[in-house]
C-alpha cells in the first residue's frame, strides 16, 4: 500500500468522541490489540485475508492510527496460523507464523513485522490444515510453566508438542519435538447432494492441549486422551514432561450385567463404552477420577504421586446410566456424583411426534461423596423430570415466532470487555447494550460469579424447583435467566457508572469488543469491532476512550 | 429418502412373472452378484460402477474401511477393483486390483483421465487430484498428478474415504471426463485436455457471491450446529478448554445441467433464495460473477421438511426449469405446494409459476421421471398426512398410510402443467415405526423392467424386503401392478440406484457384503 493511501486510511474521519477509527477496504481476517513493543501503548494487529499483516499504533501528532513500517506479506495466507510472543527474549513480541514451511518468528522492524530475515524456530513442525485465511491461533504457550514459550503444532490427526529448550544457534531458541500427541479432533464431512437445497460442508475442530496440575505440586501436567486411552504425563522438576505416562485403558472397565440395548422405549445408554469424569472427591485439591460403565461406578483417588487406577471404590447404582457429572451438590469441598437416566420414546411415539408433543422422562439421582472419597450407597437427591418436545406441526406453525423469541434470548448475552478503562489499576467492565446503541461502564465490578453459584442453581433446578416439566417456554426462560445471571454476576447487580452512546455505521454490526491502551495514558480504550452485513470480513475499528467521563 | 436394502446371505432373489394387467413380455432374470469382504480387513463403504479395463463393461470399484462401532485401531482404507465377467455372478469375490489409500486421501472417484484403456482411480486430497492405474500385467500402479485443488473437505477421515463420483462429468462435451471439485470458496471446474504432451487440466474456479451475514452470526452468544452437536459459543470465550483450531466451510451443492439449451453443461447452485448460474460458452466458463435469479421465498427459518429445489427440462425446450416444493401449516393441517418455474426464452423465468400443485400433508423429495413412457417427465411424489399419523395414537392402527402420486407431465415449450386428476394414486402402508431401526422408506420409478415402455416401481416399505412392481395402464390412468421381483433384505443394509446410460443398477451394501443387481 502506498504511503499516501496509508496516511489517508489513518486519517479517516472519526466520530467526535472516538479517539480514532480505522476502516480498511480490504477484508480483515484476524485482529488483536496489545502492547507488543513494551512502550506502554497498544498496537492494533490486522491480518488481511490476502496475506498482508500490519501494526497500527496511535500517532498523537496526527491524531489517528497509523501503520508502522512496511506490511508483511505472508507467503501462505491460506495456511497461516499467527500468534504473538517474545520467543527470542528481546523484550518485544514477535509475530510467530506457522504454515506448511514450519514456524518462523518475525521481529518488529521499523514498527511493523516485515522482518527481512525471519528466524526459523522449526522447519519440521508444520501446519497440517488449511485455515482458509490468516488466523490467530493460540499455539505459542508456556506449556510447562518454565518461563519459556513452547509450540503446539496441529497437524490434523496429531498435535505436536515442541518444547523450548533455551538458547540454540544464532540467538534463536532451540525447539525439540517432545511428542506427537493424538489430537482431539472433531471432524464432519457433509456430502449429501440429492437436492439443490443441500449444502456441502466440512467442519474441523482441534482441541487445545489439556494442561492441568494432576498431582498438586503446582506444576502443570499434560493430560492426553485417545480413543479409550487416558494418559497423564507428569512434569518433573526439570520442566520436562515424563516420557512414560501414567496410563489407563477405559475398555478394561466392564460391568458384566447384560448390556442395555438402545431400543426405543428403554433407557438410552449413550454408548456402551466406559466414560471418565474427574473432580476432587476427598477435598485435597487434587483431581480424582470416576469411571462408569452401565450400572457400575469406580472411583479412584489421586495423590501427590498423581492419578492411580489400581485401588478403587466400586459402587453399583440402581439402573443403567445415560450420563454422569461430578458437581458440588452439597456445601462440602468434595464433588458429588450426579447420574441421569433417560427413557427414549418408542419409535411409534417418535413418529407421533409429528402431530403431538413427546414427553421424555429423565431421572436424576445425586450421590454425596464421603470424606474418604467414596460415594454414599443411596442417592440423597432424587427427582423425576419431564422434557416435553413440541410436535412438528406446532414447530412449523410457530416457527418464526420461536426463532424470534430464541434470538431475543440470545441477544441478552451482551458484548462485553474487561479492561482498566479509568486507569486506576483495577479492571472495569464495559457492556454493550442489546441494541448496540450504547455502552455502559461498571468501575471495579463485583467480579465473576463464585464457582459454586452455578452448581447451586443446577441443584435447585433439578431437585428443588416444584416444576418438573421442561418445555420450550421454560427452556427459553431458563436460557434467558442464565444470561441475566451472568450479567448480574459481572455487574454486581448495581447500576452502571457511566453510559456512552456508540457511533453506529449503517449496515455494520458489532462482532467483537476489545480493551487496550493506545495513547499510553494508563487507561484502556474500548475497541469496537464492527463487520459489514453484506461483505464478510469487511471490518471497522473504533477506538473509544471511556476514562474521565 | 434413500434406498436402504439388504440381502440375507445365501438367499437368492426370485423373479415373479407378472400377471393380470401386465402386457409386457416376461422379463429376463436380473443379474445378481455378491461380493464379500473379510471383516478383518474392514467393512464396505462407497461403491462405483465404471469401465476400468476398457472392455466396455461396468466394473465395480469398492471402498473398504472402518466398521461402525469398532474398537481398536482402524484397518487400512482400501479401494478394490472387481472387473466384470461374462455370466453370473458378474464379479468375483476376490478383487482383481486393490490399492491401499495413504493418509491424505479424502475422497475418490473413477474417471477416464489417462490415455490408457479404461478409467482410472482418481484420488482427492485437500490439495490435489491424482490418477492411479495399472498397466496390463503390472503389479505396481502408476500415478499422475492431475490438478491442484483446495478441496472443501479436510482433513481425511482416518476411518473411510468417500466417493465423489458426482464430480466426474464430461462438462464440455468433448468426450473426455472432466472434474468438478467443491472448494471452500466455490467450485473448481477442471476440463481435461489431451495433446501431444499428454493429459492436462484447465481449471476455472467459480465463486458464489458472499452471502449476507446472518443474524445468528452477529450476536455475542451463538448456537451452531457442528456435526451432530449443537454447540454454544460466546464472544469473548473465557471457557476452560477451547479449540486450538476451528475451520468451518460450507458451499451449496452444485449441479451440472444444460441451463440455456445450447447443448453444453452449465453450473447451477442455490444460495438461500438465489439461483446462481454460470454459463459455459465455447468450452470455457467465465470466472466472473454468475447470473443470479431469485426464487420465491418459501424457505422457513426453522423447519421446512418438504423444502426442495430441483432442475429439469420439463417443457422440452432443452433449457432447465425449476421445481420447488415447500409446505405450510394451517392449524393442524399441512399443505404442500409444488411450483414449476419455466425458463423464458432469453432471460430468467416466466413471470409466474407455470403450475402450482397442492397436496395434503408433507411431501418427500419429488422424483421427475418419464413414468408413462411418452417422452416427457412426469412427477412422482410421496405425501404423508398428519391426520393419518394421528391414527397411531388412537391405538386402532399400527400402520401409517402414505400416498404415492404420479402426475403426467403435459408441458410444451413455455407453457403447460402437470395433468389433473392424478394419473396414479397408490397407498403405501408403512409400519408405525417406519424410520426406526436404521432403515429408510424408498420408492422410485427407476426403469422399465418388464419391457412395456413404462417405468416400474422399486419399493421398500417394509424393513425386511424390497420389491419391484409393475406400472400398468388403468383406463386413462396408471396403477401399480403385480410384483415382478422381490428380495428379502436385512434391516441395516443400505442401497443406492447407480445411474448409467444403460439404466440404473442397484447396489446393496451390508456391513461386509455388497450385492450388485442389474436389470437387463
Amino acid at each position: 500500500m502506498s504511503l499516501l493511501a496509508t496516511l489517508l486510511l489513518a486519517a479517516a474521519a472519526a466520530p467526535t468522541d472516538a479517539l480514532a477509527k480505522l476502516a480498511p477496504e480490504r477484508p480483515v481476517a484476524a485482529f488483536r490489540a496489545r502492547d507488543v513493543d513494551g512502550d506502554g501503548r497498544a498496537e492494533l494487529l490486522l491480518a488481511f485475508a490476502d496475506g498482508g499483516v500490519g501494526l497500527w499504533r496511535w500517532d498523537a501528532a496526527a491524531g489517528a492510527l497509523a501503520r508502522g513500517g512496511a506490511e508483511l506479506v505472508l507467503p501462505e495466507p491460506d495456511h497461516a496460523a499467527l500468534d504473538q510472543a517474545d520467543v527470542l527474549g528481546t523484550g518485544r513480541e514477535q509475530l510467530i507464523v506457522l504454515d506448511r514451511r514450519g514456524v518462523f518468528a518475525h521481529r518488529l522492524t521499523d514498527g511493523g513485522y516485515a522482518d527481512p530475515e525471519p528466524v526459523a524456530l522449526t522447519r519440521t513442525g508444520r501446519l497440517g490444515l488449511r485455515l482458509g485465511r490468516p488466523t490467530l491461533v493460540p499455539f505459542v504457550r508456556d506449556v510447562n510453566a518454565d518461563g519459556l514459550a513452547d509450540l503446539t503444532v496441529p497437524r490434523g490427526a496429531t498435535c505436536e508438542l515442541w518444547m523450548n529448550a533455551g538458547a540454540g544457534e544464532a540467538d534463536a531458541p532451540r525447539f525439540d519435538l517432545l511428542q506427537a500427541l493424538p489430537a482431539e479432533l472433531i471432524q464432519v464431512h457433509v456430502t449429501r447432494h440429492t437436492n439443490l437445497a443441500d449444502e456441502l460442508g466440512s467442519d474441523v475442530m482441534v482441541r487445545e492441549l489439556d494442561i492441568a496440575d494432576v498431582n498438586g505440586d503446582g506444576r502443570p501436567d499434560l493430560r492426553v486422551r485417545s480413543d479409550t486411552e487416558r494418559r497423564f504425563h507428569l512434569q518433573g522438576p526439570d520442566g520436562r514432561f515424563a516420557d512414560e505416562p501414567i496410563a489407563v485403558d477405559l475398555s478394561i472397565f466392564r460391568d458384566t450385567t447384560p448390556q442395555a440395548e438402545v431400543r426405543p422405549g428403554e433407557t438410552l445408554v449413550l454408548s456402551d463404552r466406559a466414560r471418565m469424569q474427574s473432580g476432587d472427591l476427598n477435598g485435597d485439591a487434587i483431581p480424582d477420577y470416576v469411571v462408569a460403565h452401565r450400572r457400575k461406578v469406580w472411583s479412584f483417588l489421586a495423590s501427590t504421586e498423581g492419578p492411580q487406577f489400581t485401588d478403587s471404590s466400586t459402587r453399583l447404582v440402581a439402573e443403567d446410566v445415560s450420563g454422569l457429572l461430578l458437581v458440588h451438590l452439597d456445601e462440602d469441598d468434595r464433588k458429588d456424583l450426579l447420574i441421569f437416566k433417560v427413557d427414549v420414546p418408542s419409535t411409534v411415539e417418535l413418529v407421533l411426534g409429528m402431530v403431538r408433543s413427546i414427553s421424555i422422562e429423565v431421572r436424576a439421582r445425586g450421590y454425596p461423596t464421603r470424606p474418604d472419597g467414596t460415594f454414599e450407597e443411596r442417592a440423597a437427591w432424587r427427582r423425576d423430570l419431564t422434557v416435553r418436545v413440541p410436535s412438528l406441526l406446532r414447530l412449523l406453525r410457530e416457527a418464526d415466532d420461536l426463532v424470534e423469541r430464541f434470538q431475543e434470548v440470545i441477544r441478552k448475552f451482551r458484548w462485553s470487555a474487561l479492561g482498566d478503562f479509568d486507569g486506576d489499576g483495577e479492571d472495569d467492565l464495559a457492556l454493550v447494550a442489546e441494541d448496540e446503541t450504547f455502552v455502559e461502564l461498571w468501575r471495579r465490578p463485583a467480579g465473576v460469579a463464585e464457582d459454586r453459584a452455578d452448581e447451586r442453581w443446577l441443584r435447585q433446578l433439578l431437585f428443588e424447583d416444584p416444576d418438573t416439566v421442561f418445555d420450550v417456554e421454560r427452556i427459553l426462560k431458563l436460557t434467558a435467566r442464565v444470561f441475566d445471571r451472568r450479567t448480574s454476576a459481572l455487574t454486581g447487580e448495581r447500576a452502571a457508572d457511566l453510559r456512552r452512546d456508540l457511533p453506529h455505521r449503517e449496515g455494520f454490526y458489532v462482532v467483537d469488543l476489545l480493551a487496550a491502551d493506545f495513547d499510553g495514558d494508563g487507561a484502556d480504550e474500548l475497541v469496537l469491532v464492527e463487520e459489514s452485513a453484506t461483505e464478510p470480513y469487511r471490518r471497522a475499528f473504533t477506538i473509544l476512550p471511556l476514562a474521565g467521563s | 429418502m434413500t434406498a436402504a436394502l439388504g440381502l440375507l446371505p445365501g438367499l437368492l432373489p426370485s423373479l415373479l412373472l407378472g400377471t393380470g394387467a401386465g402386457t409386457g413380455a416376461p422379463p429376463a432374470e436380473p443379474r445378481v452378484s455378491f461380493v464379500q469382504v473379510d471383516p478383518a480387513l474392514g467393512c464396505v463403504g462407497d461403491a462405483v460402477l465404471a469401465d476400468v479395463d476398457g472392455d466396455g463393461g461396468r466394473d465395480l470399484v469398492l471402498a473398504t474401511g472402518e466398521c461402525d462401532d469398532a474398537e481398536g485401531p482402524p484397518p487400512v482404507r482400501r479401494l478394490r477393483v472387481h472387473l466384470r465377467r461374462a455370466g453370473t455372478p458378474a464379479f468375483a469375490a476376490r478383487p482383481d486390483r486393490q490399492l491401499d489409500l495413504v493418509a491424505d486421501v479424502v475422497a475418490w472417484a473413477v474417471a477416464d483421465v489417462q490415455p490408457a484403456p479404461g478409467s482410472e482411480l482418481v484420488l482427492l486430497s485437500a490439495s490435489r487430484a491424482v490418477a492411479v492405474w495399472w498397466e496390463a500385467d503390472a503389479d505396481e500402479p502408476r500415478y499422475a498428478a492431475l490438478c491442484p485443488t483446495r478441496l472443501l473437505w479436510q482433513p481425511a477421515d482416518r476411518d473411510r474415504a468417500f466417493a465423489w463420483q458426482a464430480g466426474v462429468r464430461d462438462v464440455d462435451g468433448d468426450g473426455l471426463d472432466d472434474l468438478l471439485l467443491p472448494e471452500p470458496d466455490g467450485y473448481r471446474v477442471a476440463l481435461q485436455r489431451r495433446g501431444p504432451d499428454g493429459v492436462s487440466f484447465e481449471s476455472t474456479v467459480l465463486r458464489p457471491p458472499p452471502a449476507p451475514l446472518e443474524e445468528e452470526e452477529r450476536t455475542a452468544a451463538r448456537f451452531a450446529a457442528r456435526g451432530d452437536e449443537l454447540r454454544p459459543s460466546f464472544v469473548p470465550d473465557r471457557g476452560q478448554l477451547r479449540f486450538l483450531v476451528e475451520v468451518h466451510d460450507r458451499v451449496p451443492a452444485p449441479r451440472l445441467v444444460d441451463w440455456d439449451g445450447d447443448g453444453d453443461l452449465d453450473l447451477v447452485a442455490l444460495s438461500g433464495r438465489r439461483l446462481l448460474v454460470w454459463l459455459q460458452d465455447g468450452g470455457a466458463f467465465d470466472a466472473g460473477a454468475p447470473r443470479v435469479l431469485e426464487l420465491p421465498d418459501r424457505r422457513a427459518r426453522l423447519l421446512n421438511p418438504s423444502y426442495s429445489v430441483q432442475l429439469a427440462d420439463l417443457d422440452g425446450d432443452d433449457r432447465a426449469d425449476v421445481l420447488l416444493a415447500s409446505s405450510r401449516t394451517d392449524g393442524d393441517d399441512v399443505t404442500s405446494t409444488l411450483e414449476v418455474y419455466l425458463q423464458a426464452a432469453g432471460d430468467g423465468f416466466l413471470e409466474r409459476a407455470a403450475d402450482k400443485l397442492r397436496l395434503q400433508g408433507f411431501v418427500d423429495l419429488p422424483e421427475l421421471a418419464d413414468v408413462d413412457g411418452d417422452g416427457r417427465p412426469d412427477l412422482a411424489v410421496g405425501s404423508l398426512r398428519p391426520d393419518l399419523i394421528g391414527q397411531l395414537a388412537s391405538g386402532g392402527s399400527s400402520t401409517v398410510d402414505m400416498q404415492l402420486s404420479v402426475f403426467r407431465g403435459l408441458f410444451e415449450p413455455g407453457e403447460g402443467r402437470f395433468q389433473r386428476p392424478v394419473a396414479l394414486a397408490h397407498k403405501l402402508r408403512l409400519p408405525g415405526d417406519f424410520g426406526g431401526e436404521g432403515w429408510d422408506v424408498v420408492y422410485s420409478f427407476f426403469r422399465d423392467v418388464d419391457g412395456d415402455g413404462r417405468r416400474d416401481l422399486l419399493l421398500r416399505t417394509e424393513a425386511d424386503r424390497v420389491v419391484v412392481r409393475s406400472t400398468d395402464e388403468r383406463g386413462r390412468g396408471l396403477q401399480v401392478g403385480d410384483v415382478l421381483w422381490e428380495l428379502a433384505v436385512a434391516e441395516d443394509a443400505r442401497a443406492a440406484l447407480v445411474e448409467h446410460p444403460d439404466g440404473p443398477a442397484l447396489l446393496v451394501r451390508e456391513e461386509t457384503q455388497i450385492v450388485h443387481v442389474e436389470f437387463p
